[in-house]
């Protein structure tokens, strides 16, 4: 119960931290818009260049809108910020705490995902419905079965992330590894090309990464290509992500904390 | 000029000793870079797949779209191999009083705040560029005369200083607001705008790219000139827009200091 509460309370401090950055919030939101606008433009141009036809085009217009509306989720700043814990030293403190240190991260990045990444969802499928001719679904289940789906998808990018964000203990380059990580994520997860026009190769090396589970998972549910029947199989998919990445975070998080110096001791 | 030139060997000669102490950051850092260009590269060649060899994206080829996509990169990397400081100046300089040690050595405090950190990062954006842009060139079947290659050579240079001059106005804002970072990468990242065609686009995202978006004056513009289409006397705007951009960037950052009281300890 105390545990419980602690977490609560470093949930709530980075939900805090997120409310008074308000123009990096609103910077962020307008950068992915533009992004959005950009996508459209060039994916509905290689559609009117292709032999595909209008249905496939629309179809792809609208999976990309809906990708790039869950983007936010393959979005952290986790490796960044656990970079210059260890680079100031502050990361003396997060493992002097009373609490498991992964688990102190993660309940930070739940505030973000509640105060940051939900929220940006929000706008974009927003902006999607009023300008970009998205059509959202009105049944409430899958609503429920797509914040589930987003739940697990944003833990399976937690774990990643804490993967990348152990490197901290041996490069200071952590903001160029964190933007090589969103990269990857959005390129291999789908935010960048619509699967009606990924080749094969593609297709199976995204099968074999996770990415696909934060941002192709969510997005498909919300355009209902995943059945609320196919739900129980995504899940298990993602929980079995969710273990062997759970497994491999420890393992790397152990092996990493045996090479920290904090000011020279 | 000459002594500014000596400065500059001197200080890049200081950074290159400390990448080398750091081998493992500098190969991660550049590594970082290469990758995120190489995915956005992987976004174009999966999408040209679909497209006609001539004349197939809004008029375009995919040559000349890589010609578009290249020259914008190179852009970049020089922004980011000469100037990627200017985007720490609200955070790192100003915020924290450092400048002031900049402000009491005698040389300009500009030229200090951009050698003070080179962007050996871009070196990676900066290769792909130089090979996109030489396979395009060489592919697009264009004679190529002393003329064009210096035309070339200059809009490319144009093209980074664009960069840089507007990352100078967004920063210089850091001494009003100190964080300036959102402002400036809000406008940097309207060169997602100018990384295809301009032709893509319906028309009135066009006139809005055409009029208000300086990057096309680092892509599309020159690429147009070079390939032989109608870029009217757009083509030889390039010098001019970067020059002017450069003059109200050094005015307001001269206006900047002027304003900048330190952190009043």
């Amino acid at each position: 119960m105390h545990r419980i509460r602690a977490y609560r309370a470093l949930a709530g401090l980075s939900v805090q931290r997120l409310l008074a950055y308000r123009a990096h919030f609103w910077v962020a939101l307008a950068s992915r818009v533009l992004t959005l606008v950009v996508l459209v433009a060039f994916w509905r141009a290689i559609g009117e260049a292709d032999a595909v036809t209008t249905a496939e085009r629309e179809a792809s217009l609208r999976y990309l809108v809906v990708a790039q509306m869950v983007a936010p989720l393959a979005i952290s700043m986790l490796i960044p910020m656990f970079g210059s814990a260890v680079l100031d030293g502050s990361i003396a403190v997060e493992l002097l705490r009373p609490l498991d240190v992964q688990e102190c991260f993660y309940a930070q990045s739940l505030g973000t995902l509640v105060a940051g990444q939900l929220r940006e969802m929000l706008v974009l499928g927003v902006v999607g419905v009023l300008w970009l001719d998205l059509v959202l679904p009105t049944d409430p289940r899958i609503y429920l079965a797509f914040l589930v789906t987003v739940l697990l998808g944003h833990a399976i990018m937690f774990l990643v992330d804490w993967g990348f964000a152990m490197l901290s203990f041996v490069t200071t380059a952590t903001w160029g590894l964190s933007s090589m990580r969103h990269v990857l994520a959005l390129f291999f997860g789908g935010a960048l090309v619509p699967p009606q026009f990924a080749p094969p190769w593609l297709k199976t090396m995204a099968a074999a990464l996770p990415f696909a589970e934060v941002v192709a998972a969510p997005a498909g549910v919300l355009l209902g290509t995943v059945p609320l029947a196919a739900l129980p199989r995504l899940w298990l998919g993602q929980l079995a992500w969710l273990v062997g990445l759970g497994i491999a975070s420890r393992v790397v998080y152990r092996l990493a904390i045996r090479r920290v110096t904090v000011a020279g001791g | 000029m000459a002594r500014y030139l000596r400065l500059y060997r001197a200080f890049l000669a200081q950074w290159l000793k400390t990448l080398l102490q750091y081998r493992f950051n500098f190969v991660v850092g550049a590594a970082s870079t290469l990758v995120q260009q190489a995915t956005g590269l992987l976004v174009l060649w999966v999408a040209m797949l679909r497209v006609p060899r001539l004349g197939g994206l809004g008029g375009w080829g995919r040559d000349e779209i890589l010609l578009v996509y290249g020259l914008l990169l190179l852009a970049k990397a020089i922004n980011h191999l000469v100037a990627d400081n200017l985007w720490s100046l609200g955070i790192l300089y100003i915020r924290t009083g450092r400048l002031d040690t900049l402000l009491v050595r005698p040389v300009n405090p500009l030229f200090h705040v951009l050698v003070d950190r080179f962007g050996h990062d871009g070196l990676g954006s900066f290769a792909l560029g130089v090979a996109l842009v030489c396979r395009a060139a060489l592919r697009v079947g264009v004679a190529w005369t002393p003329l064009q290659i210096a035309y070339l050579v200059v809009a490319v240079l144009s093209g980074g200083v664009i960069f840089i001059a507007l990352n100078l106005i967004t920063s210089t804002v850091g001494f009003y607001i100190i964080d300036a970072m959102p402002l400036t990468l809000a406008v940097f990242q309207t060169h997602e705008l100018a990384q295809y065609p301009v032709t893509i686009y319906r028309k009135g995202v066009r006139v809005l790219v055409m009029c208000a978006v300086p990057y096309v004056f680092a892509s599309y513009v020159p690429a147009s000139y070079l390939l032989g289409k109608d870029a009217g006397w757009l083509a030889g705007a390039g010098p001019l827009v970067a020059g002017g951009l450069l003059f109200v960037g050094y005015r307001l950052w001269q206006r900047g200091l002027e304003h900048y009281g330190s952190t009043g300890a």
